[in-house]
């Protein structure tokens, strides 16, 4: 892969640095990134010893499956229980909600279904057109338009989507406001700019005079989007830039968002261990309802557990607590058998963590 | 919409998972020693005052009876958090 090695080259990285170093002046900076792919790409590579020890970089809620609420799993586990085909993403099938997984409940007898996207999902509602099947749909703006589109797309009538499904600005507006902190530049999410633009995050980055930057994926991605964040701080500026430009555009992809308007409203969503985050969730369309498994399966509230006790899973997805902190990481807690939902998938900052600080 | 195709399944566990789950409220944790440090570290969550907001304003008017349990499902934030919340009401 010619492209990545070259986002891979030492000198390169090294005169980023070098340049990164330039602009430090001794004050303490925090950077925070809300995506789990940077923050494997960080971890992965050692971003974050190759910065001075005054910069902080920070992962936020940027995995979609750590932040899915309790009771969206719960309902999801009730619905296969009822014997419902449910297809989800693998990494929702381990996520511990209240007192199961969809995977203990596939060991116990229900047609829990991995598949790669809600296409997959619609298929098998086609080979099946005696099941209702239930695609359990987790995911932020990136995953949302492919969901759309299958809404969108008259699926046949057996299938429905559980959503799941976050808007990733309003939570970046939480942490902001986190007293104790403070955040001095955002890294913005790549895939999540694709979709929604650069220019998407300008309003935000003036209103709360924090540089912005979308980045890739690569470590010189990062690294020169940090070398960006730090630039616009020594000029004095607050704007939402891209570094990402060999994907990125400034409106991102517009028949995305087209899509997105068509199937989805925006509304109030928990946040798993954050609370309800205003306007921060994707929700079916009323002209779309006989799709929406919230309409069409009557589930009785239940009292799910976001947090169970000692993990610390809302305080790692807001960036206050590292996973090292937490007194049941690698211990209860592992990817084998995770406890919290930051241990479940490659997103999770607790999963990440794990696989490049144990042996 | 009809759930003809049922499964049968063993009923569901209340209490799993090396007790996992802890039903609590307001009422029954009040004298404990140790309840005013656990409503002080709900407080101190920078979500708190926000999520206390939402409660007041979205949810406990229309649930004066709600309990910690279920609060804290509704807003998907821990038990303390939730009873913290509760606890607040009590004291206006
Ligand atoms: S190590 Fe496990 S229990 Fe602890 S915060 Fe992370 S996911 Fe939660």
């Amino acid at each position: 892969m010619k492209q990545s090695t070259g986002f891979r080259d030492a000198r390169y990285a090294q005169a980023i640095v070098n340049e990164i170093s330039s602009l430090v002046d001794g004050r303490n900076i925090r950077i925070v990134h809300v995506c789990g792919t940077h923050e494997d790409t960080i971890s992965q590579h050692g971003v974050r010893s190759l910065l001075p020890d005054s910069i902080k970089l920070v992962a936020g809620p940027g995995c979609p499956v750590c932040v899915c609420a309790a009771k969206d799993v719960d309902m999801a586990i009730e619905l296969s229980r009822k014997g419902h085909i449910i297809t989800t993403f693998g990494d929702m099938v381990r996520v511990p909600a209240t007192n199961s997984t969809l995977a203990k409940e596939r060991s116990n007898g229900a047609d829990v279904r991995v598949v790669y996207g809600a296409s997959d999902a619609v298929s098998i509602a086609r080979d099946n057109p005696d099941r209702e099947v239930v695609f359990v749909g987790v995911g932020f703006e990136t995953t949302a338009p492919t969901i759309a589109l299958e809404l969108l797309g008259k699926p046949p009538s057996n299938f429905s989507i559980l959503t799941s499904l976050k808007v990733i600005p309003p939570a970046m507006e939480i942490l902001v406001n986190i007293e104790g902190f403070g955040v001095d530049g955002f890294i913005t999410p790549g895939h999540v700019s694709t979709i929604i633009g650069s220019s998407a995050f300008q309003p935000f980055a003036e209103k709360h005079r924090v540089p912005c930057v979308a980045a890739g994926f690569e470590p010189l991605d990062v690294l020169e989007s940090i070398r960006m964040i730090l630039k616009q701080i020594q000029e004095g500026r607050a704007d939402s830039e891209n570094e990402y430009t060999r994907v990125v555009k400034p409106e991102g992809n517009l028949a995305a968002q087209r899509v997105l308007a068509q199937a989805f409203r925006i509304d109030d969503a928990p946040w798993r261990g954050l609370g309800i985050i205003k306007k921060s969730g994707y929700y079916i369309k009323k002209e779309l309802a006989e799709h929406d498994a919230r309409l069409r399966f009557e589930i009785p509230e239940t009292e799910s557990v976001d947090i169970l006790p000692g993990c610390r899973c809302h305080e790692v997805i807001l960036g206050m607590t590292d996973p090292l902190e937490c007194s049941l990481f690698g211990t209860r807690c592992t990817p084998e058998d995770p406890y919290g939902p930051c241990m479940v998938g490659h997103e999770g900052t607790c999963r990440i963590r794990h696989e490049y600080t144990m042996d | 919409m009809t759930d003809s195709k049922k499964t049968p399944r063993k009923s569901r566990a209340t209490k799993k998972e090396s007790s996992k789950l802890i039903d609590i409220n307001v009422a029954d944790f009040k004298g404990h020693p140790l309840y005013s440090l656990l409503i002080e570290t709900a407080k101190s969550n920078p979500l708190f005052a926000g999520n206390a907001g939402y409660a007041q304003n979205y949810i406990l008017p229309d649930n004066p009876n709600i309990t910690a349990r279920e609060l804290a499902s509704r807003l998907s934030i821990t038990l303390g958090e939730a009873l913290a919340i509760l606890d607040a009401r009590e004291n206006d």
